[in-house]
């Protein structure tokens, strides 16, 4: 029904429930002009930022009804239809950018994708960095053991409602619109999300301090439905992926080139950034050792565990 | 036929109300686990989600036959009780329409996603989206008894006010 | 707007005019859209009912609106009035200025436009309507008042506002400040002159033994607003939790007092349910209906078009509202604002509007759409409580609505309002 668009041009709705000026948001209207400027508008991606067609879930499944064509979506939330997607998930695994993207080019990353392909229908176009999942308080953490002071805000998330829970921490299930509000009034006093968040939705105003735990690398993805993608020329194909490559590689430079100033405005808004000494970093890993090996259990062997560790 | 339909609506209110009292209870529960056990439950909200779900998609069901459905009746007031019968008729079709459309693609969504299991309770959609074609199927049951008792009962020619009022002159 | 999107809501307006249950006239106006577009599944009806369905947030309705039910059975609703009447009961319409200042008080304690209007309502409607007030008037009194929830500090419309632009949520929950309590004393003086008009009832200003009789009859009346706010403010349960420790409390002194016999538990359960199932499913068809006007791009067509008219920025201001008017028949608030905001900031940016007063403006606006019918949550709620037909509720808003019209206009001509505390404190 757009009048800028002729009958015969193939439109891709893409969902994010990020901003519209949120760097991946901005790599995607790149990705979507680089698309119609190759294909002569035979292709054109239309963007929906902020949730306005739903939450990461829907997108997925919106994807696999035909009602959406492209979704960009956390690994963790395709684990309820992928379970193996937990392999980017799993605590205290990933350590960095450069681990996390040889994590996501890794053979076995690759053999999990294309099952998600061959059974869900879904294809992965590119892997975004969102760096590492840190804990903002607004009080002092600063060995294990002070993890039993916080009453943490977590997301409906069975792997980290048990990883809280095994560092003796009290995991409550909040949705993410409320973190603000449950912050000032004391409802939780921590909540565990990756940098560009707390700063994208102001959540530094009601923070103290940031604990440096990185238990998990955030890793993100483009998505696409592969009925949308066969619905497209050879040459189109080769367009959309490409276009998306590049821009999930720029995401992750520019990413990575952000990170100082996103540190810097977050000091700058009076948050103390603590860091664990390496005893007390293991300390905390070996509690979380029985949450680790739970989020694994049935689906891989715990040997995966020191493999992707060995990846960095 | 009316003793049916009087255990049939029994069971749905007892099922209704084991829904809503199911989430009372949980959130209740979280309440106290979080702040007085210092121990979070990891399922409560979910079940908390699910159970509400079902008591609307429950209730919309009973809501048909207990006349609770928010309407307009800015015309409704207006139109002559012979025209009611018929009028009546045409709005319980668009109501049964739409809950029959609601049962396949409910149950195309049970189909769909049922290798999908919830994020805490790891319950299969399968389970969950079967939901919404049962409650559906309850509201269209429903919406056929509301629309013949209307036709037959509450605006049957013999119930005209008018035609009471002139003793069956007309 | 392609001739099929037209179609749908054409058919939506039919259906709801000739009489059709509104969550019907939308769910059929989806399908018809669905059935003729042929590239979108019907699965996506499916789809968005669900997924508006599970939503902690909403839970707050049927709690309160239980809650309240229990509180009426068990005798707290006629200790409230009792007190009430004694202590302001000399001003005309005290109990609709009660429900006023107490929506004030839980819009402070709470984000959500619906928790303030069940909560408050679910207590004051009974009331009213024990004391003698028309029942439209109650509910109308209550849904005007509750769009003062998202207004006072905390709100959830800024934060979800503020993840989109990027401004300061605590600036933003500043601004709001002035603009809730203009609303707050504009609805207090409707509430007065229609109250004077129809000589609601007026109680003798009453002695100083009598008021602490009355105190003293409704300690446990007192408790629970006691409980509820004490419990959110200082941090041991949301306001959702809210409800249900509000619901639990009615249900002990119902109990306790004998007031409420055991066996009328399951009644009171089943018909809060029914209440907030038919609000919850209009809000659950209503946002597949919405979700179609997004892909669709009528949003972008609606501002495209309406941009064009002017360049005067009060003018924009003012044009934006009115657009918010008209989507806000159709959407809730949230919706609203998550596909609104994005399509509106270009705009501001270009007319140089202060983004925390626009913030402010557009969210008061997007919370009367859940006064607004067809379709508007709030006044929904309220007329549920108050078991009083829509239409009903609606005409008696009218002079309400107009204040709250007031307001915004006020906090749209004179910037300073909004922006003078943030910009101190920021
Ligand atoms: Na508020
Ligand atoms: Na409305």
């Amino acid at each position: 029904g757009n009048a800028a668009t002729n009958s015969n041009t193939k439109v891709l709705k893409l969902a994010l429930e990020i901003a519209p000026n949120a760097l991946t948001t901005e790599m995607a209207q790149k990705a979507a002009d680089q698309i119609k400027e190759e294909t002569n508008g035979s292709v054109t991606v239309e963007i929906y930022p902020s949730g306005q067609l739903g939450s990461q879930r829907d997108f997925i499944e919106s994807m696999m009804l035909g009602t959406i064509e492209i979704g960009y979506v956390s690994a963790s939330s395709v684990e309820n239809f992928e379970p193996e997607f937990v392999l980017y998930d799993i605590p205290f695994t990933v350590f960095g950018p450069e681990h996390a993207e040889v994590l996501w080019d890794s053979e076995i990353s690759q053999q999990v994708q294309q099952k998600f392909l061959e059974e869900q229908g879904i294809r992965t176009l590119g892997m975004i960095d969102c760096g590492p999942r840190n804990i903002y308080t607004t009080v002092e953490v600063r060995s294990a053991a002070d993890f039993s002071k916080l009453t943490m805000r977590t997301a409906d998330v069975a792997g980290l409602i048990n990883l809280f829970n095994a560092l003796d921490a009290n995991p409550t299930v909040t949705a993410f619109n409320e973190i603000y509000t449950a912050m000032q009034t004391g409802v939780v006093n921590g909540f565990e999300i990756g940098l560009e968040s707390v700063l994208s939705n102001n959540l530094q105003e009601v923070v103290d301090y940031c604990v440096e735990t990185c238990h998990t690398y955030t890793i993100d993805c483009f998505l696409m439905s592969e009925r949308a993608y066969q619905r497209l020329t050879p040459e189109e194909q080769e367009i959309v992926t490409r276009a998306f490559e590049e821009a999930s590689t720029e995401q992750r430079k520019a990413f990575n080139e952000n990170l100082a100033g996103y540190k810097e405005r977050l000091a700058s808004a009076g948050v103390e950034t603590i860091q664990f000494s390496d005893e007390e970093m293991s300390k905390v890993i070996e509690m979380a050792q029985p949450a680790i090996e739970k989020s694994i259990s049935g689906i891989f062997n715990t040997a995966i565990v020191e493999e992707i560790r060995a990846m960095g | 036929m009316k003793a049916v339909f009087d255990i049939y609506d029994k069971v749905l209110k007892i099922l209704l109300c084991c829904a809503t009292g199911g989430f009372v209870a949980i959130c209740l529960l979280q309440v106290f686990f979080r702040f007085v056990l210092q121990n979070s439950l990891v399922w409560s909200q979910e079940a908390c989600n699910l159970l509400f779900f079902l008591s609307i998609f429950l209730g919309a069901a009973v809501c048909v036959t207990e006349r609770r459905h928010i309407t307009i009746d800015l015309v409704l007031e207006y139109l002559p009780f012979r025209v009611k019968r018929y009028w009546y008729l045409l709005i319980y079709a668009i109501m049964f329409i739409f809950s029959v459309y609601m049962v396949f693609n409910g149950y195309s969504m049970a189909l769909t996603f049922a290798h999908q299991i919830t994020s805490t309770l790891k319950l299969s959609y399968y389970h969950v989206y079967l939901s919404i074609p049962i409650t559906c199927i309850l509201m269209a049951i429903n919406v056929v008894r509301a629309a013949a008792y209307d036709f037959f009962v509450t605006y049957a020619p013999k119930n005209d006010p008018s035609r009471n009022k002139e003793g069956g002159a007309a | 707007m392609s001739g099929l999107t037209a179609l749908m809501l054409i058919a939506f307006m039919v259906m709801v005019l000739i009489g059709v249950p509104i969550t019907f006239s939308t769910g059929a106006a989806v399908m018809l859209y669905l059935v003729l577009g042929g590239d979108i599944p019907g699965t996506l009806l499916v789809q968005r009912m669900y997924n508006s369905s599970v939503s902690f947030t909403m839970l707050a309705v049927p709690l309160f609106i239980i809650a309240g039910e229990l509180m009426n059975k068990a005798g707290i609703t006629k200790r409230i009035v009792r007190l009430s009447s004694t202590l302001v009961g000399h001003i005309r319409g005290s109990l609709a200025h009660v429900t006023i200042f107490a929506s004030m008080l839980f819009a402070g304690m709470s984000g959500s436009s619906v928790a303030a209007a069940s909560s408050v309502g679910g207590m004051l409607i009974p009331a009213m309507k024990e004391d003698g007030y028309d029942a439209g008037f109650g509910a109308a009194v209550t849904a005007c008042s509750a769009t003062m929830g998202p207004i006072i500090p905390p709100s959830i419309a800024f934060i979800i506002y503020s993840s989109i632009t990027g401004d300061s949520v605590g600036k933003l929950f500043l601004g709001g400040m002035v603009p809730g309590i203009i609303m707050g004393v504009s609805l207090m003086v409707i509430a007065y002159l229609i109250s004077k008009k129809r000589n609601y009832p007026i109680h003798e200003r009453s002695s100083t033994a009598e008021k602490l009789s009355a105190a003293k009859g409704s300690v446990l009346a007192i408790l629970m607003p006691v409980i509820i706010l004490g419990g959110i403010m200082s941090g041991i349960f949301t306001s959702t939790e809210a409800g249900a420790v509000g619901l639990l409390y009615g249900l002990l002194v119902g109990l306790v007092t004998r007031e409420l016999p055991m066996k009328e538990v399951p009644t009171v359960l089943v018909n809060g349910a029914l209440t907030s199932a038919s609000i919850m499913y209009i809000i659950a068809t209503s946002q597949a209906l919405g979700w179609i006007l997004t892909i669709e791009r009528l949003p972008q067509a609606l501002v495209a078009f309406l941009s064009s008219l002017t360049s005067n920025s009060t003018l924009i201001i003012f044009i934006i509202l009115g657009t918010l008017l008209i989507m806000g028949c159709f959407l809730v608030d949230t919706a609203m604002i998550t596909i609104m905001t994005p399509l509106f900031i270009p705009i501001v940016k270009q007319y140089g509007i202060d983004p925390i007063q626009f913030g402010v403006v557009m969210v008061m606006m997007t919370t009367v759409g859940g006064i607004t019918p067809p379709v508007g949550n709030l006044l929904f709620v309220a007329s549920g409580i108050a078991k009083t037909p829509v239409l009903r509720t609606a005409k008696a808003m009218i002079p309400f609505a107009c204040a709250l019209l007031f307001s915004m206009a006020v906090c749209a001509l004179f910037p300073p309002l909004v922006t003078f505390l943030p910009n101190l404190l920021g």
